[in-house]
């Protein structure tokens, strides 16, 4: 039954976004545009000293890929379970949904099936067109120790998510989770530059930011083939933060919709 | 049956940001929307909730559909607590919402009523047979294919009561189901709901409702609510024993015949 709920939400969005054909179109574009801008920004840093990229095999456009495909698949993963409750708060279907006989739980997992599928088609067409016009290569990568990092990765953003959209509910607009990590994120975590050439003291704030891990868990893994073994620090850390958050967020997103019961506040946006 | 033993629901009023800033420590303050509610409805009553807007009616058929709980008392559908077991409770519950844009505008009516049916566990094939049944009794199948954002209200709202009737609950729920409709419309919900699912179905029927016709024609209980509480609750016979007819009654309880206090 689960699987068939979520095919249901899956058919939904599915319908609804293709019959925006222009907007589907415009945001596969706008995924690939910007590798562009970081190809030649590549081209441009080519022969020249960078004992930060050492680590990663020396060339910037690779690692600026990996920071750009896979910062923007993470920061859906936290905004996305966000956004699909306000769409349903505003499109006024939230109410007929919760009355349903689906677990609210359920209901916001499987809101954003659409949104990892057209997600991860996206960051196949990143990596599609970074390996076949821009000579970005898979050759040395560590299969296992890639996949493993994006699905320990995955649990721990679908978790940061999940209490976007707990504050959503609680704080209609203006959520304050998904605002923290979109915006910041992208920075500390060093998905264009290595944190080495940050201060210091930025250097060790980023210590607490998970996207840190995964960055570094997947280039090391797609550009320099790094084990499982290898990469345990990063993964255990992955896998600690997600096995603690994920129960807790689920919780958390059901005592927020309780709230809103209890308060009667459930459909106001 | 559904069972309301004191059941009150209060609403938090949002506090301005001067208040936050002058007044932080103060109480919040809330809006008393049911007080006290005592109600015992019996299986296969079809009950009209008759009051002026904002006295509680909404708020009322919200707490028995389970999608807000109570702040005090409990409330009992078929014996189930409503925030104990709420998804217990909403299983013998079909809420018809008023709200037009409660579906997929961009789905066809098919589609919403198939996205909708799965949610209430319903399987595909046996689904789509109850789609179809429901579609044509509510005149429906000739527009099931198209989206929603051609229906009209009264196609809207009869795709409402068809997503209502689907997962074939024990008590429906309607809330004002005509509010929005022009008179023909609504006459063609009216119809609907006396010819084909009273007749065709034992069920409890809630309505809530400014129209006397509507509660008369339909239902063999009233209920008058005014200022979250309770006025009068009896059958048709009560309300002519006591007040003569049921437009007497109304005049009786709230004054003037559908005159909106807000």
């Amino acid at each position: 039954m689960m699987w068939y709920k979520a095919r249901a939400f899956f058919r939904r969005d599915l319908i609804i976004e293709t019959s925006y054909k222009m907007a589907f179109l415009l945001s596969l574009l706008a995924s690939v545009f910007p590798i562009v801008s970081f190809f030649f920004i590549g081209k441009l840093m080519e022969g020249q000293e960078n004992p930060s990229l050492d680590e990663y095999g020396g060339a910037y456009f690779p690692f600026a890929l990996i920071g750009l495909a896979f910062t923007r698949f993470f920061q859906l993963a936290i905004t996305t379970f966000s956004n699909t409750m306000r769409r349903a708060q505003m499109a006024g279907c939230l109410e007929a949904i919760l009355s349903s006989q689906t677990d609210s739980r359920l209901v916001v997992l499987f809101s954003s099936t659409y949104s990892f599928v057209a997600a991860t088609f996206q960051l196949i067409v990143m990596f599609g067109v970074g390996v076949v016009l821009m000579g970005f290569s898979f050759a040395n990568t560590n299969v296992p120790a890639m996949l493993l990092s994006v699905l320990l990765s995955l649990i721990v953003f679908v978790s940061f998510g999940i209490l976007a959209a707990a504050g959503t509910i609680i704080f209609k607009k203006g959520e304050p989770f998904s605002w923290f990590f979109v915006t910041v994120s992208g920075i500390l975590a060093g998905a264009l530059f290595p944190i080495e050439v940050m201060p210091e003291w930025l250097q060790s704030i980023s210590l607490i930011v998970p996207i840190t891990y995964s960055l570094e868990a997947l280039r090391l893994s797609i550009l320099q083939g790094h084990s499982i073994a290898m990469l345990s620090d990063q993964l255990l850390i992955l896998a600690v933060i997600g096995g603690v958050m994920l129960p807790a967020s689920l919780q958390f997103f059901k005592w927020s919709v309780e709230k809103g019961k209890r308060n009667g506040s459930l459909v106001h946006y | 049956m559904i069972e309301l033993d004191k059941v009150t629901m209060r609403f938090p009023i949002s506090r301005r940001y001067v208040d936050y800033v002058l007044r932080p420590f103060s109480p919040p303050k809330y809006f008393t929307a049911l007080n006290q509610v005592n109600l015992s409805i019996q299986a296969g009553d079809r009950v009209a909730i008759l009051g002026p807007n904002g006295a509680g009616k909404t708020t009322m058929l919200k707490l028995i559909g389970g999608l807000i709980y109570p702040s005090e008392g409990s409330l009992l559908v078929e014996g189930h607590n409503t925030v104990l077991a709420n998804r217990e409770a909403r299983k013998s519950v079909g809420y018809v919402l008023n709200e037009e844009r409660s579906f997929y505008w961009r789905l066809t009516g098919f589609q919403n009523l198939m996205f909708f049916g799965a949610l209430d566990n319903l399987r595909e094939e046996d689904l789509e047979q109850r789609v179809h049944h429901w579609t044509q009794l509510v005149g429906l199948e000739k527009a099931i294919h198209k989206e929603v954002s051609k229906y009209s209200s009264g196609m809207k709202q009869r795709l409402a009561l068809a997503r209502g009737l689907i997962p074939n609950p024990s008590i429906l729920i309607l809330d004002e189901p005509t509010r929005t409709l022009d008179p023909i419309a609504a006459i063609e919900v009216k119809n609907i709901l006396l010819t084909k699912i009273h007749q065709s179905q034992i069920r409890t029927l809630l309505i809530a409702t400014h129209r006397l016709d509507e509660a008369s024609d339909l239902c063999n209980k009233i209920c008058m609510i005014k200022s979250g509480e309770i006025q009068f609750f009896g059958s048709r016979e009560d309300v002519v024993e006591r007040f003569g007819d049921l437009e007497k009654g109304y005049q009786a309880v709230f004054g003037t015949p559908n005159k909106e206090t807000e």
